[in-house]
């Protein structure tokens, strides 16, 4: 086992972004859902595949198709997800429909109109060879004219609908992979603004947070005695989603003791109660995570959230000192630091600001990340340095 | 009662507008902007917004614009017709509505991923289906999109299976209607009766590119006079003296006035060399010039000498001149002063016009004004039933008639 102060902050500080980008990851979620924004990205990806200049916009007519319109909760949102069997019905149906224009038929007293549409009797194959043959020419419709080439060919009663389908829905899926990993590259900023937001409402400077990791040794041992707990719920629950691995984690650190600190009347962090409040009335799955976060965090007694008594509060309302309060000398050492730090400065507020900007970056980075770097920096951590024997020891 | 007929409606939704498309009401410094604040006004939170904002009681000027913008950002066609239709229902009365379609891929030169003209036919075709016997379209025509002979034969058919029932143009988005690429069109409608209806008000959208990018030369596109002898039609001439007055002068052909500048492709008279040569095109001219031009309100364009046309007398004088041009009061209905009604009765009772003049109201571009109901009521007491009949029942049907569709007012879809 390597006992290295150095590495244990690390360690400390990379479980403190994991478990925060946790709290950014679902903030997004939850934003992302009260705006319907997955939905609408998937309308976006779905029409710049069918997008056909020169016929139509084939996305946004199956989005008015049955199949996916009824899929919709109100007519603010759309479907978050399409399979591809509803996306290869609906693009059929919409092009066969093409082939089967309305007529009205005028009675011989001239009296009636009445519609006509002879082709709706038509299989849906030779529908479907129809209405692409009567598009204008374009790469959509020699797209579809291969992928009817591929399936029994343009003669009556060759084609293969279910062939078709299949394709059509293979194609949608390559699309749909492309795509998250688009939609992932689109929630990038979103990530940067949330985790700035995060580490200034939470008030995470991760320089503060380094150097109080360095200097309270009972607070580092516990921080790392939970990020090891956290590391090996990461590795036991690989190939799962990601989901799951954050619950096997949040489980995993409720079974783990508080923190500790060498500071005598340690408290909470954070008062959570009016974020709980907040989240009782919303009442949704990605509130409550949230709080279990924010609760984990706190047992482990972190040096962040807004105190008067501590910077960057304590500049506006007068710092007080500590340091000659405390007998114990390891004590007096960390209240000495936060005496300095305590104290209105440029030097101070500067290292605040970038703190709070490291912090903020890092949480974009997302908790995947932070959780593979925590396990990579924990099995270091235990193949450091060979236990003891305890034979020779005696 | 005989059912009546509002010959101008809209439905469209903001969806078939390019992106750019508020370029149209942006100064020129916001025009990049122009994107984002489109896809601004169609996101979610801002569509619940305008949503609950326009629906609390009041009738501000700014209410009246919410619940225009709301109309204008529903979902689907469908939707907004059945306010539409509600508007009429709910008193009992059992209208029918001619819908304008309108095509505006061609109101700039840049990208737009908006669905296009086929898109928004497509759709009204749907609500067609069902209601056979409500919804009566016109097909929108754009030089630019199709031309020639392949423009009519997109139109023939749909006019042949009584989907569609007449034209619609639009010049202020950038063509003259005297274009030689229409000249098909207006030859086939022609033989067939077929009716056109044309934006006449300098009001309204347009182009919102450079004139030039659609006016390469100094002489308009013009078709012929169809006679080997004298192939350019004599009012060519004026056409283009006004061309250049408005491509010559800072105030319209600046950067950013192509909102003047479209009062080029407006003016009745460029309909003159196609009355010439097709003398008996039923052809409308909507909004009888507009409240403004009816009252004479003074215009820049007019008193700086560009434009010294009146669109109200000039379409009373084609009225006069050519059998078929008709009007429609629609927008302009929504102004109660005498001075507008009164000039309206008046070529309602007129011998030679009074045939010509159609109800319509221009829905929903009228709700920045007043709601529907207010507004054909409005028409209803200032014109007295028998002037109200005529302009809503025997006029509407009369322009209405084609060789497709011979009986308008005996005719039942089922």
């Amino acid at each position: 086992m390597l006992d290295n102060p150095y590495l244990d902050t690390i360690i400390c500080i990379v479980l403190v972004f994991a478990l925060l980008s946790i709290l950014v990851s679902l903030i997004v979620e939850w934003w992302n859902a009260k705006i319907k924004q997955r939905g609408v990205f998937l309308q976006t990806i779905v029409r710049r595949i069918l997008r056909d200049d020169l016929n139509h916009d084939y996305g946004y007519r199956i989005y008015q198709h049955p199949t996916i319109n009824r899929m919709r909760r109100d007519e603010n949102s759309y479907p978050y997800y399409i399979s591809a069997e509803a996306f290869s019905t609906a693009l059929i149906d919409t092009i066969a429909e093409d082939a089967a224009k309305d007529r009205y038929v005028l009675a011989e007293d001239g009296k009636t109109a009445t519609r006509v549409n002879p082709s709706m009797n038509d299989p849906l194959g030779v529908r479907f060879v129809a209405g692409v043959m009567s598009m204008n020419e374009s790469p959509m419709k020699r797209l579809f004219l291969n992928f009817i080439d591929r399936n029994g060919g343009r003669q009556k009663g060759e084609f293969d609908v279910h062939g078709l389908k299949a394709e059509l829905g293979r194609w949608f899926d390559d699309h749909m992979d492309r795509a998250s990993g688009e939609y992932k590259l689109k929630l990038k900023p979103k990530l940067m603004g949330i985790g700035m937001l995060v580490a200034i409402v939470l008030n995470v400077d991760s320089i503060h947070l380094m150097k109080v990791f360095m200097l309270d040794e009972p607070l580092r041992n516990s921080t790392v005695a939970a990020a090891e707990a956290a590391a090996g719920s990461w590795s036991a629950t690989e190939g799962l989603p990601d989901t799951v691995r954050y619950r096997a984690i949040m489980d995993t650190l409720a079974t783990m003791p508080d923190g500790n600190t060498v500071r005598t009347g340690g408290k909470d962090t954070m008062d959570l109660t009016v974020v709980r409040r907040i989240v009782s009335a919303d009442n949704s799955t990605a509130g409550r995570d949230a709080v279990e976060v924010l609760d984990r965090l706190n047992r482990l007694k972190l040096p962040m959230g807004w105190d008067r008594a501590d910077a960057p509060l304590s500049w506006f309302t007068g710092p007080e000192a500590m340091a000659g309060k405390t007998n114990n000398p390891t004590e007096a050492a960390l209240l000495q630091y936060f005496d300095e730090r305590n104290e209105p400065g440029l030097k101070q507020c500067f290292l605040w600001i970038v703190g709070i900007l490291i912090t903020g970056f890092s949480l974009s980075q997302g908790a995947p990340f932070w959780f593979a770097t925590l396990l990579k920096l924990v099995n270091i951590r235990r193949a450091g340095v060979k236990p003891k024997s305890t034979t020779n020891a005696e | 009662m005989s059912r009546i007929t509002n010959a101008h409606t809209h439905i469209f939704t903001g969806k078939f507008a390019p992106d750019y498309f508020f370029k149209v009401a942006l100064p020129k410094a916001l025009h990049n902007w122009a994107d984002e604040i489109k896809a601004m006004l169609e996101s979610r939170g801002i569509r619940w917004l305008v949503r609950g904002i326009s629906r609390t009681a009041g009738k501000s000027n700014m209410q009246r614009y919410l619940n225009f913008i709301e109309t204008g950002m529903e979902e689907s066609q469908g939707d907004v017709f059945a306010k539409l239709r509600g508007s009429y229902t709910a008193l009992g009365s059992d209208t029918r509505f001619i819908v304008l379609t309108l095509n505006m891929d061609y109101m700039g030169l840049q990208r737009s991923s908006h669905p296009g003209i086929e898109d928004q036919l497509k759709e009204v075709e749907e609500l067609r289906r069902d209601y056979p016997d409500t919804v009566f379209p016109f097909v929108c025509v754009d030089p630019r999109h199709k031309q020639g002979q392949a423009l009519v034969d997109w139109v023939a058919p749909m006019h042949q299976d009584l989907r569609f029932f007449g034209i619609k143009m639009y010049p202020a988005l950038g063509y003259f209607p005297c274009d030689p690429r229409l000249t098909e069109l207006y030859a086939w409608a022609e033989a067939n009766e077929v009716p056109i209806m044309t934006h006449c008000t300098r009001m309204g959208v347009f182009y919102t590119g450079r004139l030039r990018e659609v006016v390469p030369n100094d002489s308009a596109p013009c078709l012929g006079t169809g006679d080997p002898a004298n192939p350019v039609d004599p009012e060519l001439d004026a056409i283009n003296k006004r061309l250049n007055r408005f491509m010559y002068n800072d105030f319209t052909s600046g950067k950013g006035q192509s909102k003047y500048g479209c009062n080029l492709f407006l003016n009745p008279r460029n309909f003159i060399p196609v009355l010439n040569r097709f003398p008996k095109l039923k052809l409308c001219f909507a909004h009888f010039g507009g409240d403004d031009e009816i009252m004479g309100d003074p215009k820049e364009v007019r008193t700086k000498g560009i434009d010294t046309t009146n669109f109200h007398t000039e379409i009373k004088e084609l009225m006069k001149k050519y059998p078929n041009v008709y009007t429609d009061i629609s927008y302009t209905l929504f102004n109660d002063k005498e001075d507008v009604y009164q000039p309206i009765r008046a070529s309602i009772n007129d011998p030679v016009i009074g045939g010509r003049v159609l109800f319509g109201t221009d829905y929903y571009m009228t709700l920045q004004e007043a709601p529907e109901v207010q507004l054909w009521q409005l028409c209803q007491t200032k014109l007295q039933p028998v002037l109200f009949d005529k302009i809503a029942v025997t006029n509407t049907n009369a322009y209405l008639r084609s060789k497709f569709f011979p009986d308008p007012p005996g005719t039942r879809f089922v």
